[in-house]
């Protein structure tokens, strides 16, 4: 064992591109049962996958990035934890938002279609890529009425994922997505 | 939380448990969702994060940092450590329980043989609190001493 051959990472390192580690991390601190991982084709090969539940009697390969290099793979994982996020969050609005049309039919259990996202999971979208949200902001793109836009904004307040309105009723987006691609 | 403060040799750790204090202004605790992984690079391939499992009896290894696993050869992650070596796990779970008890950070110096190697190593372990204020990860960083 010999951990001191590793370079070890400094602060000046810090504009470093993504590793697979970072993905794990954020991964592990978030409760999110994935984590990247090499694997070796018969070919000789590599592929970064995402594992599901790894080191579980159940866990298996939910994606595979197609990469073999590692930042690619990991803005590729990232990716996939994004559509993950949206899907989860899309049920979670269908089940407790009875304003919302049962746009999310429960699919058979062979076919796992990731549902179409309600409207909440939308505003959440629209507003995590601008890093600020407004009602109005959300009543033009979704075309819907500005007091149920505006408990739509109320909501992400609520829960912590926007802040309070400033004078102009501008909410500004509290949760990172500065890892996300596309909101980098 | 208690304003005792860990005497720590190693630069990196100390460096870590400054920035852990930093999360705790304010009296507030420090939650796993106020963590970002960009912050974490200096000390990421030496971390190993553990999960409070439900019943608050075991840890289970969410994050094992590359440096561990590439040195070990191991692949901890998702299995308790209870899994691990009768004594290796009892010294683990002491130290782990207290933290979660006592809601405060623990650091040891050990010194062990590593295939025939006497290592000195520094580990440092920091509790992350859930909105309840309960410890609900563990956030452990080691380092090797070389003096």
């Amino acid at each position: 064992m010999a951990v001191e051959k590793f370079q070890q990472r400094r602060p000046l390192e810090v504009k470093d591109p993504m590793t697979a580690g970072e993905f794990n991390l954020w991964c592990a601190i978030h409760d999110k049962p994935y984590r990247m991982a090499r694997h070796q084709w018969p070919d000789g090969a590599t592929e970064w996958d995402v594992e599901f539940n790894p080191g579980k009697p159940d866990g298996t390969i939910a994606y595979g990035t197609g990469q073999e290099d590692e930042t690619l793979a990991t803005l590729a994982a990232f990716a996939f934890m994004a559509g993950i996020e949206w899907a989860e969050d899309a049920r979670r609005t269908a089940d407790d938002d009875d304003e919302v049309p049962d746009v999310v039919a429960t699919p058979p259990a062979s076919v796992p279609a990731p549902p179409e996202p309600s409207l909440y999971a939308r505003a959440l979208a629209l507003a995590m890529q601008a890093g600020t949200v407004t009602p109005r902001q959300i009543q033009d793109a979704l075309g819907i009425p500005q007091e149920r836009a505006l408990r739509l904004t109320e909501r992400m307040e609520d829960e912590g994922i926007a802040g309070a309105p400033d004078v102009n009723g501008v909410r500004v987006i509290l949760v990172s997505t500065a890892r996300l691609p596309g909101n980098s | 939380m208690s304003r005792l403060v860990l005497i720590l040799r190693h630069p990196q750790l100390k460096d870590l448990y400054q920035f852990w204090l930093g999360l705790c202004h304010d009296e507030r605790l420090p939650m796993a969702a106020d963590l970002d992984p960009a912050h974490l690079r200096p000390w990421i391939d030496n971390l190993v994060v553990l999960d409070v499992s439900v019943d608050g009896d075991d840890f289970i290894y969410a994050y094992y940092g590359r440096s561990f696993s590439n040195a070990f050869g191991a692949d901890t992650v998702g299995k308790p450590i209870s899994n691990l070596p009768t004594e290796q796990a009892a010294t683990l779970k002491a130290e782990y329980d207290r933290v979660v008890k006592d809601h405060l950070p623990q650091a040891r110096v050990y010194t062990a043989d590593f295939d025939g190697d006497m290592q000195t190593w520094e580990r440092l372990v920091l509790p992350l609190f859930d909105r309840n204020g309960d410890v609900e990860k563990l956030l452990v960083c080691a380092f090797r001493l070389m003096s």
